[in-house]
């Protein structure tokens, strides 16, 4: 059967779009409705990171941090805080651990939700996009009680905590959770079941495991695809390894495995198994133990450099910093999963219609703050 | 209220002072002044009844106000007229690539389209603009100029966005406009008659004989028409077009302010149409479903709009609560089901018209 | 003369606590052979000590505790250490029935505790002995217990001991623990704390990247001879760029090696005129991660890409050339990923000057201070 080319035509998607997740400029080169080719061009909110990290001391990177993944900032300084503490040798106590393993599952939880939220959006459900910025709200709601913020946290000192948890604290914690898993049931009904959005996600945009691999994509990506992988089990931090959970993985529910409706729902079940951890670590947290217990009065690490990663809603964050002996980082490098996540859209996008590109791009749950640093 | 009406009515009191000509020519414009009228105050309500709607599906409040003329109004009634002045009062814009004549043109053409369909809905039994002979033909027919005028919007913006809308566009209104004549087709069978009047008053007698009651098949067909009568209007799960997350606004790109809004107008214009020529094929037009009871003229005008109203919250309800179909799969349910299933009924419904009766 | 005959005597004395007596009683001169004799009997009490004074061994060898192994032992040795990591064949292919048995019974008593073995006989540093436990006796397991419990809080333990000498003993190491808790606490607690001690888990794994990195470069040995340039006690592997295309193809294929993932590219300004690139590699299937180092000089640099064999690399590469300016030869597209196309100048090198002006707009410098 002959197939019929026409002229190839350039089509600029971004940087000013409702469907892109961030200011992002994608080059897309169609026939008709099918692309040929796809070319990210980033850099549009490049705020030199590394270059300020070289000149503000260690506890001065933390709100820089912040920025770069906005909607998960919880996770983002708790990787530094990690990788910091390994540098400098330096244990917390039981009670911030588990209050640091609440706020990034309770992160977990609020990024997760926007992510769907967004990717239903692209596709035409505006209903659902709503109702889980409601609930991110209340989560939201919970953060600001704590720190005071709403987005940008600042929360996780090296060494310890900002703030302590305030009064009232857990139980408007249990209060959210026993409200909140039912509607995860709910948005399962609405949206994950519901027959023109599998048609829109199921079988467009396969990645295969090595794939995934060779183009460095982790987190929930890769566990889509199939692949048991998850920093939290395999390259434990923090006091992870006490707490029971199961790590759902992509099994091609309704179509191939490593398909756009896996990368979603691996994320709602994903909801789930935050919502157990918050639970066990509330139940198991010890009621005292100083927040400010380990500050360092100085940081001055030894000549060393460390690279951590840690597990953030999008994939494995990691930090490479190189110290040399004074108390400003000599480099600090961010390794960002949206980074990597953003290189595969070129392989697994191209050949698929235009909208797919789009619900491709959402599925990835990208960031661009994250991206561009 | 027909004009045939109207011009005899004149021509009773005025016809020593006017001449016959002008006589037929104010019985002509004042019933499409009413129209006009009718079709403002129509697109203002069902404006503020899509923001509600959708606020509440959304599980939030929409516009609210204090009171009235402060703020919104109160609960928010005067939004509509606050958008109506805001996209009259915005700068127009034509791109200076665009091709300007025809970029002045589509927006009339479109409006245009959904206009004369007015002319053919029955309200009550008296009042109709023109009663034709072949009124449901015509609003079939007419209701296709929009494609045009779609196109002539999609390739006159000069913008790659809105050609891709445009053509997208294009081709769902005609595909979707099979499946919704042969669901026609089969009303038109069990009527015996392309009036509207007539097909309406073959259901008379109460909610028992309604078209869609007639037999098993009906409610099959009904379906099908609903679902390209969705497609026609470009209302989600159809909007592809118009999508904003996909083609920012589709073949709409280009076009501010008033312009702006005889295409959003004209959507619901149709949308007005499509209902009624569904309320009048299949659920009994302006007659009251209880039989004889409650069947006034006036009583007439309620039912006709009542039923025309809750066609139109379905079609509301469905936009936010289901997501958009690609373009492929579209015209696959086009072609490959909804085209089929027509047929089908066509059939299904002769035969069961000759046997069972 | 003396001298002289010292020397020989303390030869002879050594061949003889090696087990080959041989020598000694060879000798025609019997004052000398008396001599050596006597001294021999001395150095029977203490053997290490005697060596350690007369012995041209090098002090390292004595504090790993590797002794000077025969020509057989050596062999034995290898035999062992490839058994361990899983190669039998070696093992069983030599046609010496005495060396195979005598190998196969090290092999048995080795894989009863393979890392004490592996210590014993592979140059790798005494980083096994700086974790975690020592070998304590038990008057130094019972202070460090006392004075675990005082830095928790309770010093009642410590002041009921009724030992003085055990008690002051316990009294100054608290002293000395009480500069360094954390420090203290990680080396003398056991694994009974349920909580994940980051530094114990840190030095754990510090542990594994040594041993590692020697394996990655014994192996390395066999098909790219000299591209790994650093020493074993490293925690990276610093390679040569000339043949590092096809030494990272190989480390991806290499079965027992695999590392299928690379996770981090950076670029570093090393100072003085050099430049270099790490890259941090993961094996998904081994779980195991090495970091590889590359430094290339300022005025020239230019290494070979991997985007072939890690994909990733594509972009990692365009954001080390974007910043830093190293050049990687064979990428199918380098160009700036995060700066715009026309930008002038590495920001991250640390002798760049901003430009003034981009496009017309004036670039303001940094601001001091609080603004």
């Amino acid at each position: 059967m002959g197939v019929v080319h026409g002229e190839e035509m350039v089509l600029n998607i971004g940087p000013q779009h409702p469907a892109t997740h961030g200011v992002l400029r994608l080059q897309v080169k169609t026939d008709g409705e099918i692309v040929s080719q796809i070319t990210p061009y980033l850099g549009y909110l490049h705020r030199c990171f590394e270059k300020h990290c070289e000149n503000v001391t260690y506890e001065q990177v933390l709100p820089y941090t912040d920025r770069c993944d906005y909607l998960a900032s919880m996770t983002m300084n708790f990787g530094y805080v990690v990788a910091m503490e390994e540098l400098l040798e330096i244990k917390v106590n039981s009670r911030v651990e588990h209050i640091r393993v609440v706020m990034a599952e309770l992160q977990r939880i609020a990024s997760h939700l926007l992510g769907l939220g967004a990717f239903g959006l692209d596709i035409g459900a505006f209903t659902p996009f709503l109702h889980m910025l409601r609930d991110r709200e209340r989560i939201l709601d919970l953060f600001e009680m704590t720190c005071g913020a709403r987005l940008l946290y600042n929360y996780m000192w090296i060494g310890g905590l900002s703030h302590d948890l305030p009064i009232g604290f857990v139980e408007s914690t249990y209060k959210f959770l026993d409200y909140f898993e039912p509607k995860i049931d709910e948005f399962v009904d609405l949206l994950v079941h519901n027959k023109i959005f599998v048609e829109r996600t199921a079988d467009i945009g396969v990645m295969p495991q090595d794939v995934a691999i060779s183009y460095g994509v982790t987190g929930p990506n890769l566990r889509a695809s199939g692949l048991k992988w998850d920093l939290r089990r395999n390259d434990s931090y923090s006091i992870y390894n006490k707490f029971d959970f199961e790590i759902p993985v992509g099994e091609g529910g309704k179509g191939t495995v490593g398909d756009c409706w896996d990368r979603f729902y691996v994320r709602v079940l994903e909801m789930k198994e935050s919502i157990k951890i918050v639970r066990q670590a509330l139940a198991s947290m010890p009621k005292e133990g100083d927040v400010h217990q380990s500050l360092p009065k100085k940081i001055k690490p030894p000549i060393k450099s460390i690279y951590r990663r840690t597990e953030s809603p999008r994939g494995d964050l990691g930090y490479y910093i190189e110290s040399d002996g004074s108390n400003i980082p000599y480099r600090l490098k961010m390794r960002s999963p949206a980074f990597t996540a953003l290189s595969v859209i070129d392989e697994i996008a191209a050949g698929w219609l235009l909208s797919d590109v789009l619900a491709i791009l959402g599925s990835l749950d990208i960031v661009l703050g994250e991206i561009d640093r | 209220m027909t004009v045939d009406f109207l011009y005899n009515l004149f021509s009773e009191f005025l016809s020593n002072t006017i001449g016959s000509d002008s006589i037929l020519l104010i019985s002509m414009l004042l019933p499409l002044v009413a129209t006009f009228g009718f079709i403002t105050i129509y697109a203002l309500v069902v404006i503020y009844a899509e923001l509600k709607v959708s606020s509440f599906i959304q599980d939030k409040v929409g516009p609210m106000g204090q009171g009235f003329g402060l703020h919104a109004g109160k609960f928010g009634l005067l939004q509509p007229i606050a958008d109506a002045l805001k996209l009259l009062s915005k700068e127009d814009i034509i791109p200076r690539s665009a091709d300007k004549l025809l970029f002045v043109l589509a927006p009339f053409m479109i409006f245009v389209g959904a206009f004369i369909s007015f002319v053919a809905l029955p309200f009550n039994e008296s009042v109709i603009v023109s009663d034709l002979n072949i009124g449901l033909f015509y609003i079939l027919g007419v209701g296709s100029l929009a494609v045009i005028a779609i196109i002539l919007a999609g390739w006159s913006s000069n913008n790659k966005w809105s050609l891709y809308g445009g053509m997208r566009s294009a081709a769902q209104i005609i595909s979707y406009e099979i499946p919704a004549g042969l669901s026609l087709i089969v009303v038109i069978m069990l009527a015996g008659s392309l009036n509207m009047q007539e097909i309406i008053l073959y259901q008379q007698g109460g909610i028992g004989n309604w078209i869609i009651f007639d037999n098993p098949f009906m409610p099959i067909v009904f379906v099908v028409y609903f679902i390209s009568a969705l497609a026609e209007t470009n209302r989600t799960p159809f909007d592809l077009p118009e999508s904003e997350s996909e083609l920012v606004a589709g073949f709409v790109t280009e076009y501010s302010g008033m312009r702006y809004a005889f295409f959003f107008l004209s959507e619901y214009a149709n949308m007005f149409v499509v209902c009624v020529v569904a309320a009048t094929g299949f659920l009994g037009g302006w007659q009251s479903p209880f039989a004889d009871s409650l069947d006034s003229p006036l009583m007439g005008f309620f039912w006709m709009l009542s039923k025309t109203a809750s066609l139109i919250f379905v079609m509301i309800w469905i936009r936010w609560t289901v997501p958009r179909l690609r373009v492929d799969q579209l015209m696959h349910i086009c072609w490959k089901v909804l085209l089929p299933v027509g047929l089908f009924n066509i059939f299904a419904v002769a035969i069961w018209t000759v046997l069972i009766g | 003369m003396t001298s002289e005959r010292d020397k020989l005597i303390s030869e002879l004395v050594l061949k003889a606590l090696d087990g080959d007596l041989d020598s000694l009683n060879a000798v025609e001169d019997r004052v000398l052979r008396a001599k050596a004799k006597a001294a021999l009997v001395k150095a029977k009490k203490d053997p290490k000590a005697y060596k350690a004074q007369f012995s041209a061994v090098e002090s390292s060898t004595e504090k790993s505790g590797q002794k000077e192994l025969t020509e057989a032992e050596k062999k034995i040795s290898e035999l062992v250490l490839k058994a361990l990591d899983g190669d039998l064949d070696s093992l069983n292919a030599v046609e010496d029935r005495v060396l195979r048995s005598k190998a196969k019974a090290a092999l048995m008593k080795a894989k009863k505790d393979p890392e004490a073995y592996k210590a014993q006989f592979l140059a790798v540093e005494s980083s096994t002995e700086k974790l975690g436990q020592k070998k304590l006796t038990e008057s130094e397991k019972k202070i460090s217990e006392l004075v675990l419990k005082a830095l928790d809080g309770d010093l009642d333990s410590l002041n009921a001991v009724e030992d003085r000498v055990l008690r002051s003993k316990a009294k100054a190491a608290l002293v000395k623990a009480k500069k360094d808790p954390s420090g203290y606490k990680a080396q003398f607690l056991t694994s009974a704390n349920t909580d994940l001690n980051p530094i114990i888990e840190a030095k754990k794994t510090v542990a594994k990247i040594e041993t590692l990195n020697s394996k990655i470069k014994k192996l390395s040995m066999i098909s790219f001879p000299g591209i790994i340039l650093n020493d074993d006690d490293e925690l990276f592997l610093q390679v040569s760029p000339v043949n590092w295309y096809s030494f990272a193809g190989w480390l991806k294929s290499e079965p027992s090696l695999a590392f299928d993932s690379l996770q981090c590219q950076t670029g570093f300004d090393v100072g003085d005129e050099h430049l270099e690139a790490r890259y941090n590699l993961h094996s998904m299937s081994h779980d195991h991660y090495t970091e590889i180092r590359i430094r290339v000089s300022r005025k020239e640099p230019c290494i070979p890409s991997v985007e072939k064999v890690w994909r990733i690399a594509d972009w990692f590469e365009r954001e080390t050339y974007d910043m830093l300016g190293i050049d990687f030869s064979g990428h199918r597209d380098l160009r700036r990923i995060l700066l715009p196309e026309d930008w002038e100048g590495w920001p991250l090198r640390k002798d760049y000057k901003v430009q003034e002006t981009y496009h017309g707009i004036v670039i303001p410098k940094m601001k001091e201070g609080w603004e």
